[in-house]
């Protein structure tokens, strides 16, 4: 069976939260980096590359691998209050 | 008594007497300070149904119960009155250096009863405080005024000033009041409460200490909020121009999530409120053409010039607020702008830019710039003036107003210099300006009936830029407030960043996503979270809380610890709200006292959709805002159909002594 990881994700509602769980968790497989949650948020292209998510309330990179219990932030924006 | 001072200074500007009195250690445990003590005093003082320009009225400068304790983001001072507005309470706040001036000079309060004969400022340091002669100072704008004090007041250390510009010596309903060199506190018409007081400014130099019950717990509490704050940052090459992307996909997404409060802070860090000049249109927050167009009437082409970037070109210097790691202020230079009079401002806030925007189809960011100043100067507030003049511009476009009525000016939408030189006539009150000083709701009862439509207002005050049918719940608060129309009450966004369920037992949890349907819904859990919004902006308040630091999330400000270890009290976050609902309730009696029909605040029906748009993002949304205000004001135990707190609230908030004049 494959070994997966389980990171808490914080991101903005315009993303495609299906992935999430209603814990507001995504499983994904072991040694998955930011890249590939982004991917699975359909993060569009152009904020994807610009580093705008912290792991850990530091900021990540791409190729940063996600450890299990890692949380992910998304930029995000108040708008609207 | 610890983080507060425990006495108040009152000024009979009639008379000339200053006095102090003592405030009892039970009313801050009630009450906190801040709006809590205003409310306090000025339902015990003001006589019900008094003039708000005249000598009856009390005009209040507080601080907040954390302000100089050590804690973060807790600066904001408060002014109170009864509003000329509105009718009803009145209160502004603001940012900057005022508020811990006020419990440096030894009081957490100044209150301000009678007329004055002459102009006036009050001086206050360590030794005293007294009534100066103002006359040369009449005239003379917020900023200029502030700096000849400072000149005249020198002392040990750079005093501290709150002062009116001509809108409010010239009696502007829409007036506020300056400080630090044109930062206003600007709603409610305060400025034009101090103006008929003749009060011109309060100068503060006092330097006494404030203390804290566990300075030690305050500053461990700081450090680590303020480490949080500075990891907290965008990225470099996180543009201005990828933020419209951002507003469209809010706008064509079913699903509202929780975000990450420290992810907001790094968006204000960079830009400021500016971060939704080009967000909030594409996705309908923003107002557009008087409330009654869309991004279809101010597209990509108009709103893409105030572009955040744009704005931070202008950028010469970053500022915070006292105690503020987040720093969203800073000061543009404008030298080269239009006729080169002023040579800096503050960086516009996104209110300014969307009312002298959006809402008047204008895309000269040149024009905010200068207008921004202007107004800074002026002394006026720009929400209320950038919603009159869309409503002289629609009016116009209809032939209400014509050319005859503003000697020749031609109010077409988007037209910035004849929006700057009619604002010039609303602070110098001549013409056409004098009709459109006073607000939207003034200016229509004088033009009549057929203007009404065009009136946006919400019981008499002109509402702050986002739309309630974006957000429902921001548009139930501009419906419900005792100062309605206000934006910075409470949000689902406010209430989602917030995190509050994770403190307060009663407050509705949100999940990690769900569809946006649900916020729209009229149910005990949406007015449940209304009711927290409520009582949670009256504890900031109180306390001289910062929203942005409530958008970083209670998991991370700690307000409720922050009280704790300064007070030496032990109170649940529970314990707090249950402050905040007095607080609320007292400022509604105080509408209630004062003959407010709490029905007559719900916004215009062009803000509730009662016709719906038919463009735009927001298209076809309606709100049901009668049936969210009868249940807001259920939850909160107040009648559901008059919205008149019962006596069964009172008596559970204890409130009853206080109302019945007696001294709790």
């Amino acid at each position: 069976m494959e070994r997966s990881v389980r990171v808490k994700v914080f991101a903005p509602a315009f993303l495609h939260l299906s992935a999430l769980d209603d814990e507001g968790y995504v499983t994904l497989p072991e040694g998955a980096d930011v890249q590939t949650l982004l991917k699975a948020l359909h993060m569009p292209m152009p904020l994807r590359h610009i580093g705008c998510c912290t792991v850990n309330a530091v900021r990540a990179k791409l190729k940063d691998t996600l450890k299990d219990g890692d949380t992910v932030s998304i930029l995000a924006l108040a708008a609207g209050g | 008594m610890k983080g507060y001072c425990g006495k108040i200074l009152i000024v009979n500007l009639s008379t000339g007497e200053i006095g102090s009195e003592a405030i009892g250690d039970d009313i801050y445990e009630m009450l906190l300070s801040g709006v809590g003590l205003g409310a306090y005093y000025l339902y015990r003082h003001i006589p019900a149904m008094a003039d708000p320009l005249g000598p009856d009225n009390i005009l209040g400068f507080t601080s907040g119960l954390l302000t100089g304790s050590g804690s973060l983001v807790t600066g904001r001072w408060m002014v109170v009155c009864k509003s000329p507005l509105t009718g009803g309470w009145g209160d502004a706040n603001c940012g900057g250096t005022f508020s811990p001036a006020i419990k440096r000079c030894g009081y957490d309060a100044l209150f301000f009863k009678g007329i004055s004969a002459q102009p006036v400022y009050l001086y206050m340091d360590n030794h005293g405080a007294s009534l100066r002669d103002a006359a040369h100072l009449w005239g003379i704008d917020t900023v200029e005024s502030e700096s000849l004090l400072r000149n005249e007041c020198k002392a040990q250390k750079k005093p501290s000033v709150a002062v009116i510009g001509p809108a409010g010596e010239n009696g502007a309903l829409i007036s506020g009041i300056s400080n630090d060199s044109g930062r206003m506190a600007a709603r409610s018409g305060v400025g034009a409460v101090m103006g008929s007081k003749k009060l011109k400014a309060v100068v503060l130099a006092g330097s006494r200490r404030i203390a804290v019950h566990d300075s030690a717990r305050v500053k461990a509490i700081s450090k680590a909020y303020a480490i949080k704050i500075k990891k907290a940052a965008l990225p470099k090459i996180m543009k201005g121009w990828m933020l419209p992307l951002m507003g469209k996909m809010m706008a064509g997404s079913k699903n509202n999530a929780l975000m990450d409060g420290l992810a907001v802070a790094a968006m204000n860090k960079k830009w400021g409120t500016i971060a939704n000049n080009t967000v909030g249109v594409p996705n309908g927050d923003s107002p557009i053409k008087n409330w009654g167009g869309s991004v279809k009437d101010y597209g990509w082409g108009k709103y893409r010039h105030l572009n955040p970037d744009r704005i931070l070109r202008r950028h010469t210097k970053p500022y915070a607020c006292y105690a503020c790691p987040i720093g969203c202020g800073g000061i543009s230079a404008i030298q080269d702008v239009r006729d080169g009079r002023f040579k800096h401002t503050h960086k516009p806030e996104y209110e300014t830019c969307a009312a002298f925007g959006g809402l008047i189809l204008n895309s000269d960011l040149d024009a905010i710039f200068y207008i921004n100043e202007l107004l800074n100067r002026a002394g006026m507030d720009t929400i209320s003036a950038g919603g009159v003049v869309a409503f002289a511009m629609e009016c116009f476009q209809n032939g209400i107003i014509t050319k005859a009525d503003t000697a020749g000016l031609e109010l077409s939408w988007g037209n910035a210099d004849a929006v700057i030189e009619l604002l010039r006539r609303m602070i110098q009150r001549r013409g056409i300006g004098d009709l459109l000083a006073d607000g939207v709701k003034k200016a229509a009862e004088k033009i009549g009936a057929i203007a009404q439509p065009y009136a946006v207002h919400a019981g008499g005050q002109e509402p702050g830029m986002h739309d309630g049918k974006m957000d429902p719940l921001t548009g139930l608060h501009f419906s419900v407030e005792p100062t309605p129309g206000r934006h910075t009450i409470g949000a689902v966004v406010n209430y989602n960043l917030s995190r509050i369920w994770e403190f307060v037992s009663w407050a509705p949890k949100v999940p990690a996503k769900y569809p946006k349907d649900k916020d729209y819904a009229v149910n005990e859990e949406n007015a449940r979270k209304a009711k927290a919004n409520s009582c949670l902006k009256m504890i900031l308040d109180g306390a001289g809380g910062c929203l942005f630091a409530v958008l970083t999330g209670l998991n991370h400000w700690k307000i409720f610890d922050w009280l704790n270890a300064t007070t030496g009290w032990d109170k649940t976050p529970d314990d707090y709200m249950q402050i905040g609902m007095r607080i609320q309730t007292l400022r509604q009696m105080f509408n209630i006292k004062h003959g407010i029909d709490p029905k007559t605040f719900k916004m215009h029906d062009r803000m509730s959709g009662k016709t719906p748009l038919k463009e735009g993002p927001l298209a076809g949304i309606a709100l049901a805002i009668e049936p969210s205000m009868q249940s807001y004001w259920k939850e909160l135990g107040w009648d559901e159909n008059s919205g008149i707190p019962t006596q069964q609230a009172l008596d559970h908030l204890q409130l009853t002594p206080l109302l019945n004049g007696e001294v709790f």
